[in-house]
């Protein structure tokens, strides 16, 4: 079975590699990592990931804009929203724009595999 | 606007500081009265919070509980001091995230928002802000100590 390949947008790099240890020995691959969200989405349209976690709150361009610009790219990009702050004021913004799967930091492997799968099998 | 009693958001802080160091380190943290930091090595870590009320969250951690937490974090030694600071500062981005979110959900229309941390590292260091209504918050635990200064500004 091909491994589903994960993008992680976000600018910091302790983010970066929690999601690493808590996917890769689930199976997936992390095929990239961009710093903010501009590289974040030509890493996008370059790499084809079948799945992104976006950070909010990133300088250059922060991941409710981010996740904007994907939802004009395709109908429904599989993005999983990572962020500190996890208020019903956030997680409605993300809403308001397409996005159904948030998880708020600190997360742990088991949480953050799930909430993968589930995004992926969301038709 | 709702009144918003702002010496009540420490609470929060506390509970954020306390819950989230066991969650990413595995550390317990014990209430003390006092703490101080002369002639150790700490980490600073100051963090600005905008919204309906302003103010800054000021994070004091001894080195030894700084080494252990940005351990604890990357399951292993970090390499170098850039390493340490950019892994304390998301620590304490993550604490304050929690502190300010479940401050939103409780009050109405407060939306408060972080600044990026700047972060710092020395001994003897001493920061003042004038201008605040604040409330420190004292921990420590067998790898050193940890304080916790909020503070609004006064008049709203």
């Amino acid at each position: 079975m091909a491994k589903y390949r994960i993008l992680v947008i976000d600018d910091a790099r302790y983010i970066f590699k929690a999601v690493k240890m808590a996917l890769e020995p689930q199976g997936f691959e992390i095929v990239g990592h961009a710093e903010n969200g501009k590289i974040g989405i030509e890493m996008y349209d370059e790499l084809k990931p079948d799945l992104v976690t976006l950070d909010v709150t990133m300088p250059v361009m922060d991941g409710i804009e981010t996740a904007t610009v994907l939802f004009k790219k395709e109908p429904r990009p599989k993005i999983i929203l990572m962020s500190a702050i996890a208020d019903e004021g956030l997680r409605k913004s993300a809403r308001d724009i397409g996005i159904k799967y948030f998880a708020p930091k600190p997360f742990t492997p088991e949480d953050l595999c799930q909430k993968v799968l589930d995004c992926l099998s969301d038709v | 606007m709702q009144f918003v009693n702002t010496n009540e958001f420490s609470i929060f802080f506390g509970d954020a500081l306390k819950s989230i160091t066991q969650q990413m380190a595995g550390i317990g943290l014990k209430d003390i009265q006092e703490t101080t930091f002369e002639d150790q090595k700490i980490f600073a870590v100051i963090i600005g919070i905008v919204g309906a009320h302003k103010g800054r969250t000021l994070i004091r951690i001894s080195e030894g509980l700084v080494t252990k937490i940005t351990e604890e974090m990357n399951c292993g030694p970090l390499p170098n001091l850039t390493e340490i600071t950019l892994y304390i500062g998301e620590y304490s981005n993550i604490l304050c995230g929690k502190a300010i979110s479940d401050i939103n959900n409780r009050y109405l229309n407060v939306d408060l928002r972080l600044t990026p941390p700047a972060i710092f590292s020395g001994t003897n260091m001493r920061i003042i802000t004038p201008a605040l209504q604040s409330s420190l918050l004292c921990y420590n635990c067998d790898f050193g100590m940890v304080s916790m200064d909020i503070g609004f500004e006064r008049g709203r």
